[in-house]
């Protein structure tokens, strides 16, 4: 009995025993901890184009750091760091192993290669940390929009700075853009072409959706690598088409041409461009004038000053500001980039300040700036602020500010220039391409260079019904043989703006138009050829 | 009473034995588990890459060197664009030529 007890009572241990066993959860000896790598969670949004081509997006990497506390031997480990980085020297990285403190970063964001060496090296306190590094998969391309980060992966430039709330807040939501990475590449390879054939120190271009105030491509050159900063030379960090404001020249008579037609006058009115005007100290002159009475369609076609002044002259000065105000370019642009340079505004604007202004002199506005205001010349007369979102963050209201009629007018205008005018090198055909040269010289310490130009067409297409405004300037090129040593912006930006909508318009899916009956041809005609020829009559 | 009381103890047994058996199932999972979920975080890392590594490799610039490098490509032009309806009758041209029936019937 006593046996059979002692036999129960040990069985019945081991079972207890085997019960406690199988239960026991085991906060001490987790299994399957060891195993578990944290699953991928990126810590920054990825950055798209428009078709969702990565633009830029966050990669492991990994860091190598120390704890000089740790370290036997720094010297040695010194030398032996310094076989894995070459770029590291000896000196330094001793100096750095025998610093106070726990803990030194000796090198970030290394290759593979390295971090395998390192780990074999098996030098007891130097470590090794997972980290996130920003790649930017297209290089130099898109570098001034999408601009980069510091090595923890903070917004320093461009979109990644402007909008570096977004991408950190929602890390796994990738951020479209509205470039078009395509069109992105045309336009600045067609740019830079022109820039090396005229021998220019940079320049800058921009794509513009005219109906929605989307960004396509925007361009400034040189450019830079945002992958290697270290290397990028700073002025080619500048971003022209965002930070840097010129004055336009030519190209702002669009805004004054429209608003002497909003305010009535006819396209036929004639116009005094017989002699250079004297105002204060200034002489307004034209660039290989007329010297006649003009219509004001030829004052466009042939971009003369005169002309163009006397047609402020007859608005006056607040509605002039008042219509500037409306397209924007009194005030910075609000696109996504951090650089945005503000206009520079005269500072007072009376008459002679408003004749200056009329052509583009005396106030400098950025290209997005210009772009924008054009896209609302010819679209229907709705201005919007331009962006470089494929959804915008918060919705906007356009604002009408040209009539239809005024409008169809200045897209009739836009036209002539590229058919009869300075535009002609922006004509492609089946496109129906409108636009306007410009070319103005720099002001260095407070004079303008004769030598030094910015030379620049915007145009659009297709003028009918416009759906993008493309606009280019190549800074101080210089006149070549084949141009005849002109390098105004007829010469140097024009074909660029052909070119770049050549390209890009199947890429986009617009097809040549067919005008076999020539009826697109006739709503962009402007019937102006028997008053132009008495005019010329007359002034002989 | 002695019979319940040896019933008792093996069913205790048995139990235990089940329990235990059920842990190591567990267990053995719980391993396969944390095994799949590392190959779905290394797979997921792997895709990144491979999408980086895509977008590097498909740079219009690249993309561009290599067509003239190995194709008889030229830019597209818009004198290369045709529309559709002028190259494939559509159903309404080729209704409009096809015999009517009254043509057909005499």
């Amino acid at each position: 009995m006593l046996i059979l007890g002692g036999m129960l009572l040990s069985f019945t241990l081991m079972v207890g025993q085997l019960a406690y066993t199988g239960l026991r959860t085991t906060p001490y000896e987790p299994p399957t901890a060891r195993l578990a790598l944290p699953t991928y969670t990126a810590k920054r949004a990825d950055i798209v184009d428009r078709n969702g081509v990565l633009l830029a997006t966050n990669l492991t990497t990994f860091s190598i750091y120390a704890n000089p506390q740790r370290i036997m031997d720094a010297a040695q480990a010194a030398m032996q760091l310094a076989t894995v980085f070459p770029d590291m020297n000896v000196d330094s990285l001793h100096q750095l192993l025998q610093r106070d403190g726990q803990f030194v970063w000796v090198q970030r964001n290394i290759t593979p290669q390295q971090m395998y060496a390192v780990n074999r090296l098996g030098i007891p306190g130097v470590y090794s940390k997972l980290e996130e590094s920003r790649v930017y998969p297209h290089g130099d391309l898109l570098a001034h929009i999408i601009g980069f980060t510091d090595v923890d992966t903070q917004g320093l430039a461009g979109v990644e700075r402007r909008l570096n709330t977004r991408l950190l807040s929602q890390p796994d939501a990738p951020l479209a853009l509205s470039i078009d990475v395509r069109v992105q590449h045309i336009l600045a390879e067609e740019l830079q072409k022109n820039i090396d054939f005229f021998d220019g120190i940079g320049g800058m271009g921009v794509v513009l959706d005219a109906q929605s105030g989307q960004v396509v491509a925007m361009v400034s050159l040189p450019s830079f690598n945002p992958n290697q900063l270290g290397r990028a030379d700073p002025n080619a960090r500048f971003n022209r088409a965002t930070l840097g404001v010129y004055e336009m020249g030519s190209t702002m008579k669009i805004f004054t041409q429209a608003l002497a037609h909003e305010r009535g006058m006819p396209l036929d009115a004639l116009l005094d461009a017989r002699h250079p005007i004297r105002i204060g100290r200034f002489t307004i002159s034209d660039f290989r004038g007329k010297a006649r009475m003009m219509t004001a369609a030829e004052v466009f076609k042939y971009s003369s000053n005169i002309g163009t002044v006397r047609m402020i002259d007859s608005v006056g000065i607040p509605p002039q500001r008042q219509f500037l105000h409306s397209l924007g370019l009194l005030r910075p642009a609000t696109l996504e980039v951090s650089e945005m340079g503000a206009p520079l505004l005269p500072s007072e604007w009376k008459r002679v300040q408003s004749f200056t202004v009329a052509f583009g002199h005396g106030i400098s506005i950025n290209a997005i700036q210009l772009v924008n205001a054009v896209a609302a010349m010819i679209n229907g007369g709705v201005w919007q602020p331009a962006t470089l979102l494929k959804e915008r963050l918060e919705p906007v209201t356009p604002v009408k500010v040209l009539s239809d009629e005024v409008s169809h007018t200045m897209r009739q205008l836009m036209y002539l220039t590229t058919q009869e005018g300075t535009g002609s090198y922006a004509n492609v055909k089946g496109y129906f391409v409108g636009g306007k040269t410009g070319t103005s010289e720099k002001i260095v310490n407070g004079r303008y260079q004769k030598k030094k130009l910015m030379s620049s067409f915007v145009g659009a297409f297709p003028m009918h019904e416009p759906k993008y405004v493309v606009m280019a300037m190549v800074d101080e090129p210089k006149g070549r043989r084949e141009s005849h040593g002109y390098a105004t912006g007829g010469w140097v930006a024009a074909p660029v703006v052909g070119r770049v909508i050549a390209r890009m318009a199947p890429l986009v899916g617009i097809h040549p138009y067919t005008d076999d009956d020539g009826a697109i041809a006739a709503s962009l005609r402007i019937a102006d050829g028997k008053k132009e020829a008495a005019l010329v009559k007359a002034s002989r | 009473m002695k019979i319940l009381a040896v019933l008792t103890a093996c069913c205790a047994m048995v139990l235990c034995y089940g329990v235990f058996l059920l842990k190591q199932d567990v267990m053995k999972l719980e391993r396969q588990h944390s095994r799949l979920q590392h190959d779905i975080s290394a797979t997921q890392q792997a895709i990144h890459v491979l999408k980086a590594e895509w977008a590097y490799l498909t740079r219009p610039e690249y993309v561009r060197t290599l067509a003239a490098a190995y194709l008889d490509a030229q830019p597209l032009q818009t004198k290369h664009m045709v529309r559709l309806e002028d190259v494939a009758p559509t159903p309404t041209t080729l209704a409009a030529q096809a015999p009517t029936t009254l043509a057909v019937a005499q």
